[in-house]
């Protein structure tokens, strides 16, 4: 069963006094459950802008994006909210942890906002946390933390309330070539542990090493798949 | 987390929320300390007043507040005063008899204002020299400054000249037993005090006085539902009930516009306040726009994220509240007693202003500070909130 469904979707950026610029033409994608999935393309290819789309992130020229089913496009903004808080994790090429939240709060916040119990929260965070490697560093500030380190909380996060896709957006963009591998393997094994489905943007050889399958897009098209 | 989240965030630029803080405290500081000063000098007024020459109520014959004349009575006093304690349960009444008439003494002569009181029932002065009525025939009590411009003294002779209500010369030979001092310059100038009985006498009043002055069991400047019960009690065809505020209108007009002034420089004081919370509060979202497109991108409300900001508004308001009133607490009670008898003295509108203060907090000034400084915050945080709550993930995730 598809978990994402891009359906003949189109993005056009219309900047006032600019002409418009197509940044996705008619893409149409199916991800079924469990895979482990890149986006390939140069830059300005129009992967952060499909990923965005199917995160709920942006709203859809014309086409459709559906989640388990739900037409994203006929969703409201809290419904939005919602959709992603249950069914979707991010990983960001920039971490983008909540500075005044320590490590675990970070990981926690998603399942706070789905109104899991302190105590469950802490239990799963740890477990997620001993997982990968961060037990040391549960109450944490993000500051005091490497990239490798903030972008594993950010694995975390995006994990630890069992999404069923997690979107990354060029995740070891800014790590070195070791970490990043190292990360890629932490979200391989997640993905055959825990069955979640991962789409992850890169240009990156070694991340694209590791896909199941790989869909590259140049100017805003699909080209291979 | 909300709650913990947003107090940390007021932290994340310190010097900008402590900036912010201080502006509202300051803020809060003056109008506590300023409503305060205000509403004790008017709760000093009022008591005077309440406890003195007019009292909390007074019951007169029918028209005399507009047109007060020696004939114009509350015929029977007593039943009257059956009346009004079956109306206000616990108040304390004080027979009045006041009429106008000349006094002499020696060479010297003053057109003064008698006044038959209760003897050992009344508040309106307190011995300055001798003693208070003794039961002893043709005693008379003087004010003080009238006594002075009279030259003369306890033991002293003074003979009374005026109109009976039946339209007979009054006049009578008595001797002080003593000098007072009021709640009214004019009192202390002019007043003579004869006990009711030989007041009611010297008039040709026969029972009937012109007053019943009424003291309520609790001290308070509104007292227009007692003034209502009254009324509802009494024969109003023959007899009237005015509250303090209605025999003293300008006194009252006096405060209430004062509290107008003061409430429009409140509200100029937080405009300025609150501008500048707008302004910190727009800010600190413009800083963390991109971490609010994370927070709505893990499936945050923009509910949530506007209740987030306005409880950094919250936790501002509440921290320069406590502070505030901290501040304004610590100037008042270290301030201790002010002198005002450089700056007011005698009457104002019939009422002595107070000539020293002691200064305190007033606790009703703390609803009014509280509700201005969270109403402040929250107004200024709101369209920054609502601004942070709307913002589009996407584009808040590009912003840089």
């Amino acid at each position: 069963m598809a978990v994402v469904e891009v359906e003949n979707v189109t993005r056009v950026y219309e900047e006032k006094g600019q002409a418009p610029s197509p940044a996705l033409r008619g893409v149409s994608l199916l991800v079924e459950k469990g895979e482990f999935m890149a986006l390939a393309g140069p830059s300005g290819s129009g992967k952060t802008t499909l990923l965005n789309l199917i995160g709920g992130l942006d709203a859809v020229t014309s086409g459709e994006v559906r989640i388990d089913g739900r037409a994203l496009g006929k969703l409201s903004r809290p419904d939005l909210a919602d959709l992603r808080r249950d069914r979707i994790g991010f990983v960001f090429q920039a971490y983008n942890l909540v500075p005044v939240l320590t490590a675990a709060e970070n990981a926690a916040y998603v399942l706070e906002l789905k109104g899991v119990p302190a105590g469950e929260r802490r239990a799963k965070v740890k477990a997620v946390f001993e997982r990968l490697g961060l037990g040391a560093f549960l109450d944490t500030r993000p500051m005091k933390m490497s990239g490798g380190q903030q972008q594993r909380v950010a694995v975390a996060r995006a994990i630890v309330s069992e999404p069923a896709v997690v979107l990354a957006d060029e995740p070891t963009a800014n790590l070195d070539q070791a970490t990043g591998a190292a990360l890629m393997d932490l979200m391989r094994e997640l993905n055959r542990e825990r069955g979640i489905t991962f789409i992850f943007s890169t240009h990156d050889p070694m991340v694209l090493s590791r896909a199941d399958r790989v869909v590259r897009l140049v100017d805003g098209l699909v080209v291979a798949t | 987390m909300l709650l913990s989240m947003s107090w940390r965030n007021v932290w994340r630029n310190a010097r900008r929320s402590i900036i912010t803080m201080t502006a509202l405290s300051f803020g809060v500081a003056g109008i506590v300390g300023m409503y305060s000063y205000r509403e004790l000098t008017y709760g000093v007024m009022v008591r005077d007043i309440t406890t003195g020459l007019v009292g909390h109520l007074q019951v007169h014959g029918k028209g005399y507040q507009d047109a007060p004349s020696i004939g114009t009575l509350v015929a029977n006093p007593l039943q009257v005063e059956a009346v009004l304690q079956g109306a206000l349960p616990g108040a304390k009444t004080e027979r009045r008899v006041i009429g106008a008439g000349l006094a002499g003494s020696g060479d010297r002569s003053a057109p003064v204002m008698v006044l038959g009181v209760e003897p050992g029932a009344t508040a309106l002065y307190r011995m300055s020299a001798g003693q208070d009525f003794t039961g002893q025939p043709h005693e008379v009590l003087i004010g003080k400054d009238l006594a002075t411009e009279l030259d003369v003294g306890v033991g002293g002779e003074l003979v009374l000249v005026s109109q009976g209500a039946d339209g007979s010369v009054a006049n009578d030979r008595y001797v002080v037993s003593g000098t007072f001092t009021s709640s009214s310059a004019e009192l202390d100038g002019t007043a003579v005090a004869l006990p009711l009985a030989e007041a009611q006498s010297f008039f040709a009043l026969g029972e009937g006085v012109h007053q019943l002055v009424v003291r309520l069991p609790v001290d308070r400047e509104d007292v227009g539902p007692e003034v209502n019960a009254l009324r509802a009690a009494l024969d109003v065809k023959t007899l009237e009930a005015l509250s303090w505020t209605e025999m003293l209108p300008q006194m009252k007009a006096s405060m209430d516009t004062k509290r107008r002034s003061q409430g429009v420089m409140d509200f100029v004081i937080f405009l300025i306040v609150g501008l500048g919370v707008f302004n910190a509060m727009t800010m600190a979202v413009f800083e963390r726009t991109r971490e609010f497109g994370v927070l709505a991108s893990l499936g945050t409300r923009p509910s949530r994220i506007l209740a987030m900001v306005m409880l950094e508004a919250f936790w501002q308001a509440g921290l320069a509240f406590v502070i505030g009133v901290s501040l304004a607490a610590l100037g008042l009670y270290g301030w201790g007693t002010v002198d005002l008898s450089a700056m007011m003295q005698g009457d104002v509108m019939g009422v002595r202003m107070p000539t020293k203060l002691e200064l305190g907090l007033d606790p009703r000034a703390l609803g009014g500070a509280a509700f201005t400084a969270f109403f402040t915050a929250f107004a200024g945080a709101f369209f920054p909130a609502l601004r942070a709550a709307r913002l589009r993930p996407v584009e808040a995730l590009r912003h840089t």
